[in-house]
């Protein structure tokens, strides 16, 4: 899969867990988006400062979209990773398939033609384990990590 | 039941923006400091690029000239080493140069650190309009937006450099305009806040000098540090650290203060249901640890609330802070000192016009916050805090800069806190501690007094001629106080030659005691009550309190001088009894003059008029009648100090002196009027020049003052004594309070 293919996966499950878990910041996620696939470990580099003529340290980050994008990530590797065992069972389109179903990309002729793989309840929890490890280490408050794994799970779960 | 008690009503706050900020002054100061220091680096430099030997060749060329005087010499001397001025002032002008480059630098610096990108209206429509409204409200102009829409955090920053000034944004709070827009507003409010106080550019200013300090003067002073023979490495290496470490932790501690007054601005706009308060809660508390809170730039959040709640504890100065300025006022002092003595040969002269590079930023620093507390006090109606902790902070500063100025690497082995141990240093110590007390104590007044005289008014105009004068004072105090002590043999030499004087004329005539006659005919002193600042000066410190009293007004509403609405000041009116100390000094003149009439009948009737016409005798006479005023003027200063404090005691001594002049120099033509007054035969008019005249005026005025001042000291401590005994006498020891 091509960088921006897989961009575009980042994007559009991260869209989905944002419009779940924090609906106001969609009018920003373009933005947000552009300037997170243009440098994606700047995320990682943003630490709470005490700058001069600053307003002052904040505990917590506020900012569900960034954290989604990075988690979104981390969820696709790691779901890539869990699939392609069960990718030579199925083909190797299946990967895409279904992460192209997630994001809303597939058509209805496709599924009919080849089936695709269902994530297990145990690769679910797996899925939402690293979502809330992820968003805590990025400073993402307790209530909004859990908030954001439960939304980026049910996105994986309903697709 | 009881119903629940409502909350008491938050008092009007005092409006802390009605009075100039200290900031300016204390990163002023700091930017003095270290343009001082970048003056002892490249005079370093530039001594290494001639040999020893050249050095040597130049100061025997030197000696050979002290047979034609030590004009020639001290000429010949400054010649040699005036190569170094144009060293000191190129690396100032590279300072300045490389200070301008990293000023300019800092804001691309900071978006490129921050991944700043240009906030476009079409990014968040609703958020860049409501930025422009506040900036609208606050005042200033519409700043460059930037932002880092991966930032979560719902902050902001302001930053930039004098002329383009930008708020850069997080995309948290950009968030924060949808979903809470009163905690946007609160934050956006904070940031314009810092740019409506004018924190940011002189921020990056002082910031700038202080990086281009270290690439234009540390860095090839490290150079030669390596090759130098004398191995100064360690000396200057924790000399260096020392001032890093000043301007470091006095940044910081400007930057907490101004976290603070951007708080309170952008609550004056917020207003009482503004989110400020609710947002600046929702803060972590700061560290607990002593190192990360000086290394913090914002205060706890507990104590920014405590302040948006009750502006008045940002009046009063602080120990830490009156240190910190005296510190800054004398690490560098030296390098000045050195810059101009190329120029300028009298010691005295050239520590004034050293001092005046720094004397006006510490009074506007210490100056301008004891006229800030004067106000707050005096509108609760409370008196204005003592001066004492601020005056020996400030002092203590002035006495440890020397020991860690650059400069002490070479002359460090005279400083006044290294002589602490013996008792002429605790001496030296003890009159710089005083002088310093003395000066923030008459501040002290002058601004009380102002403040009730002025009824409401905007006490702008009176403050700052007030510091003018004060600064005048100090850079006076400063250049007689180390101008004295660069020479030290000049005093002994001094002494001496007023013990001589005195035993040739004792030994003809009869002459007041010897220490007498040495403080009346001291030549140093003389030297310096004839400076030309000295009596100026003096006549200033003396009658610029009182000048109050002629401009008394009404007390009216101050709407300038509350935050919030429904303020009244209770500042008590100035009443007309500080005029006392004038009227007393007048009435100690006039005895004065009646006692001039009585001794000088009295020599007339003692003395031949063989006597009375030798040299010894008119000398004598001179002198005894000027220790007479000196003895009338410490009377009118004690007296003076019992109705008005020290303040009192100069004003009222001042006044007395007067007339001792009057007494003085009015003398011979009194005798020539009525003859058995006269000391000699002379004619009834005016005879005596215009130039002596001036000259006893600065004598008998200067150390009148220094007598009147000594008069209520004592007069205060008796006072002081004398109601503990009364007091202990109510109350014996033991007996139930």
């Amino acid at each position: 899969m091509s960088a921006a293919a897989n961009d575009d996966l980042v994007a559009g499950l991260a869209r989905a867990a944002v419009e779940r878990a924090a609906p106001e910041e969609l009018p920003l996620f373009r933005a947000t988006s552009e300037a997170y696939f243009a440098d994606p470990d700047a995320l990682a580099q943003q630490k709470p400062r005490d700058e001069m003529l600053g307003f002052g340290v904040e505990a917590a980050a506020m900012l569900v979209t960034p954290v989604a994008l990075q988690v979104a990530r981390d969820v696709i590797g790691f779901l890539q990773e869990q699939l392609r065992e069960r990718a030579r069972e199925h083909g190797e389109g299946a990967i895409d398939r279904l992460i192209a179903r997630i994001v809303g990309t597939d058509g209805k002729e496709e599924q009919a033609a080849e089936p695709v793989p269902e994530l297990t309840d145990e690769q679910l929890e797996q899925v939402r384990a690293l979502a809330v490890e992820k968003a805590r280490s990025l400073r993402l408050s307790e209530e909004r990590a859990e908030l954001l794994a439960d939304s980026l799970v049910g996105s994986l779960a309903t697709a | 039941m009881s119903a629940p008690a409502a909350p008491e009503p938050r008092r009007p706050r005092l409006n802390p923006f009605a009075f100039p900020s200290d900031t300016a002054f204390r990163f002023g100061l700091l930017v003095v400091a270290v343009l001082g220091a970048n003056l002892y680096v490249w005079q370093w430099i530039a001594s290494t690029t001639r040999s020893a030997d050249e050095h040597t060749q130049g100061a025997l060329a030197c000696l050979d000239l002290v047979p034609q005087g030590t004009d020639a010499f001290s000429r010949c001397v400054s010649e040699l080493y005036r190569y170094q001025v144009s060293w000191m002032l190129g690396g100032t002008a590279a300072l300045a140069v490389a200070s301008t480059l990293v000023l300019l630098a800092f804001p691309w610096w900071i978006a490129r650190r921050r991944k700043l990108v240009p906030l476009a209206a079409e990014d968040a429509p609703a958020a860049v309009e409501r930025i422009h409204a506040l900036a609208d409200e606050q005042g200033v102009r519409r700043p460059e937006l930037l932002w880092n829409p991966l930032d979560p955090s719902p902050s902001g920053l302001a930053f930039g450099r004098p002329g383009r000034y930008a708020v850069a944004v997080g995309g948290g709070l950009v968030v924060k305009q949808a979903t809470d827009p009163s905690a946007f507003d609160a934050v956006v409010r904070h940031e314009l806040a810092h740019l409506r106080n004018r924190d940011v550019g002189i921020t990056y200013l002082t910031l700038a000098t202080w990086y281009a300090f270290l690439a234009v003067a540390v860095l090839p002073f490290a150079v030669t540090l390596l090759t130098d023979s004398r191995n100064p490495f360690l000396g200057v290496t924790w000399r260096l650290l020392a001032l890093a470490l000043l301007v470091y932790l006095t940044r910081n501690a400007v930057l907490r203060s101004r976290e603070v007054y951007a708080d309170v601005r952008a609550s004056s706009a917020d207003g009482p249901g503004g989110a400020l308060q609710r947002v600046l809660a929702a803060l972590p508390a700061a560290p607990r640890d002593l190192i990360a809170r000086v290394r913090s730039v914002h205060p706890d959040p507990a104590e920014r609330l405590a302040a948006v709640e009750d502006t008045r504890p940002l009046f009063p100065l602080g120990a830490a802070a009156a240190f910190a300025a005296g510190l800054s006022s004398t690490i560098a002092y030296e390098s000045v000192v050195q810059l101009l003595s190329t120029y300028v040969d009298e010691p005295l002269d050239l520590r004034l016009l050293a001092a005046l590079a720094y004397a006006p930023l510490a009074i506007g620093v210490v100056g301008v916050a004891i006229w800030r507390e004067a106000f707050a006090a005096h509108a609760d109606g409370r008196e204005p805090a003592s001066p004492w902790h601020d005056g020996l902070a400030f002092a203590a500063g002035l006495l440890l800069g020397p020991d860690l100025a650059l400069a002490g690497v070479v002359i460090g082995q005279d400083t006044l806190l290294r002589n602490l141990g013996s008792a002429a240093g605790l001496a030296w110590a003890a009159g710089l501690v005083a002088g310093v007390v003395l000066l923030l104590a008459w501040i002290r007044t002058s601004a009380s007094w102002w403040v009730r005289a002025l009824g409401g008014r905007h006490p702008i105009a009176a403050g700052a001629i007030g510091l003018v004068v004060a600064t005048g004072a100090l850079a006076s105090f400063m250049g007689i106080f180390y101008g004295l002590r660069s020479v030290p043999e000049a005093l002994s030499f001094s002494r001496a030659g007023s013990e001589a004087q005195h035993a040739a004329v004792d030994a003809q005539v009869w002459a007041v005691p010897r220490p007498v006659w040495q403080f009346v005919m001291d030549g140093q002193l003389l030297v310096i009550v004839q400076k030309p600042v000295f009596v100026p000066v003096l006549a200033l410190l003396a009658l610029f309190p009182f000048a109050a009293m002629l401009i008394r007004r009404r007390p009216e509403q101050a709407f300038w001088a509350w935050l919030d609405p429904g303020g009244e000041l209770r500042t008590p009116r100035l009443t007309l009894r500080p005029l006392l100390p004038l009227a007393l000094g007048v009435a100690v003149g006039l005895s004065y003059l009646l006692a001039i009439v009585a001794v000088r009948f009295g020599v007339h009737a003692g003395a031949s008029a063989e006597t009375r016409a030798t040299d010894a005798a008119i000398l004598s006479f001179f002198v005894g009648t000027l220790a007479l005023a000196l003895v009338f003027a410490f009377a009118a200063g004690a007296l003076g100090a019992l109705r008005g404090g020290l303040i009192g005691a100069i004003a009222a001594a001042f006044v007395a002196g007067c007339f001792g002049w009057l007494g003085i120099v009015g003398g011979p033509m009194l005798g020539g009027c009525v003859d058995p007054l006269s000391l000699n035969p002379g004619p009834c008019a005016w005879t005596v020049p215009a130039a002596f005249s001036w000259d006893v005026f600065q004598q008998v005025v200067a150390e009148g003052a220094i007598a009147g001042l000594a008069g209520g000291l004592v007069a205060l401590g008796v006072q002081a004594l004398v109601r503990r005994r009364r007091a202990e006498a109510l109350q014996p020891a033991g007996a139930a309070p």
